[in-house]
């Protein structure tokens, strides 16, 4: 019982570190949505400043303002089901940071979501509008492709959109 | 400069993320983007598709569907009514199958089982709520859970079933024939009764028909620690003496 009141009253704070070197303080029961931060916390090894090489500070900043949102004692289901939505109008390349930042902090939820929202951008889309909206480079000879499309044929037919929005 | 392709440096787990919230067509035609991308599709663990599609059954013998049909090994269907069972037409190596909330009637439940000819689990939950009869008939079916769910009459005739598990499940009567069951789970100690003392338990396989609980508190035990669920279980003992 000692212990449950203890941490109601005390709070801990934890400093993330980003690849640009800004330093942000949070709360550690925000930060430990990230199973990967939660893991060093139990493991002890959160005392000082924890380096997220991988995570630069514009993307640290979206990823903290998630969680902050998704942290369960401030926001009601509107709020953050707004918040979400138009967290997902970020743009494409943004998503793509915090979707790689939210599979190095192992935050299940932000990996959905922004998972999702790509998904949404190649919904209906012809190969060819996808390669173009994220600069992918075919590097298939078009006898390859051919072939690949004559495997299963039906998966590449229908009406499908050929604009980049 | 060409702008850096940052999609396909993701990891490969991610990637599978994106496309298992496509639908299955679009998910396989993402195999032509790169070689990147070739067979990522291949290993989703899940592939959602458009029902309205499988289900507007329309004669016509459509090579794309006949083709993923095969293929599947597990549907959930979450909230939807099934009017009848033309969308399990020849999805013979389905193992698994899960209703969530969905309206399926009598008929058309034993003639999807009977098209997934060896499905090893079934998971029923709040799926008609006011279902007059509920009818399994499987021959290979192993695992039956069945949640929130109240029905009348009960029939259950599985040659193999070995596991059943009944969450906040009741019904006014049964008739049932599981020769080799071993493990029943519920939170219903009314069920617990009726099965223990039921013959129906008396199997070919080692089970006393148990006109009360075992001894040692085994029940209890269990239900101390997962809370909601006593659990009868056939221990090695009952099993050796066979």
């Amino acid at each position: 019982m000692a212990e449950a009141s203890s941490s109601i009253t005390e709070k801990f704070f934890l400093t993330l570190k980003s690849s640009d070197g800004d330093e942000f303080v949070l709360e550690e029961s925000i930060a430990i949505q990230s199973i990967t931060i939660k893991n060093m916390v139990e493991d002890g090894c959160s005392s000082s400043v924890i380096p997220l090489s991988k995570v630069d500070t514009e993307t640290l900043i979206k990823v903290i303002e998630y969680m902050k949102m998704h942290s369960s004692t401030s926001s009601n289901e509107e709020e953050i089901e707004n918040f979400d939505k138009k967290f997902v109008s970020n743009s494409i390349n943004t998503i793509l940071n915090i979707l790689e930042a939210a599979n190095f902090l192992d935050i299940n939820n932000l990996l959905e979501l922004c998972a999702e929202a790509v998904a949404n951008r190649i919904k209906n889309k012809t190969p060819e509008a996808v390669r173009k909206i994220f600069n992918i480079t075919s590097d298939f000879t078009p006898e390859e492709e051919a072939e690949i499309r004559n495997e299963t044929p039906w998966a590449f037919e229908g009406n499908l959109d050929h604009s980049l929005d | 400069m060409e702008a850096p392709d940052l999609i396909s440096s993701l990891p490969d787990k991610v990637l599978c993320s994106i496309i298992s919230f496509l639908p299955t067509k679009e998910a396989i035609a993402t195999s032509v983007y790169s070689k990147r991308w070739r067979f990522l599709w291949k290993s989703l663990s899940r592939l959602s598709f458009d029902l309205s599609v499988v289900v507007d059954d329309d004669g016509d013998d459509d090579e794309f569907e006949n083709h993923w049909r095969r293929f599947l090994r597990l549907v959930e269907l979450n909230e939807y009514v099934l009017r009848d069972a033309s969308p399990f037409k020849g999805c013979v190596n389905i193992r698994t199958l899960k209703f969530t909330a969905c309206i399926v009637s009598k008929e058309t439940l034993i003639d999807t089982l009977g098209n997934c000819e060896f499905l090893k689990n079934l998971g029923l939950r709040g799926y008609n709520k006011s279902l007059k009869n509920l009818s399994i008939q499987h021959k290979e079916h192993k695992l039956l859970e069945i949640h929130y769910m109240s029905v009348g009459k009960f029939y259950l005739l599985c040659e193999n079933l070995t596991k059943m598990v009944f969450k906040d499940f009741s019904y006014s009567s049964k008739d049932t024939h599981f020769p080799k069951l071993q493990v029943l789970k519920t939170n219903n100690p009314k069920l617990l009764d009726q099965w223990c003392t039921s013959s129906t338990f008396k199997g070919g396989h080692g089970f006393e028909p148990w006109k009360q609980p075992p001894a040692g508190m085994h029940i209890k035990a269990v239900y101390d620690r997962l809370l909601w669920s006593y659990l009868l279980e056939a221990d090695n003992a009952a099993h050796s003496k066979i």
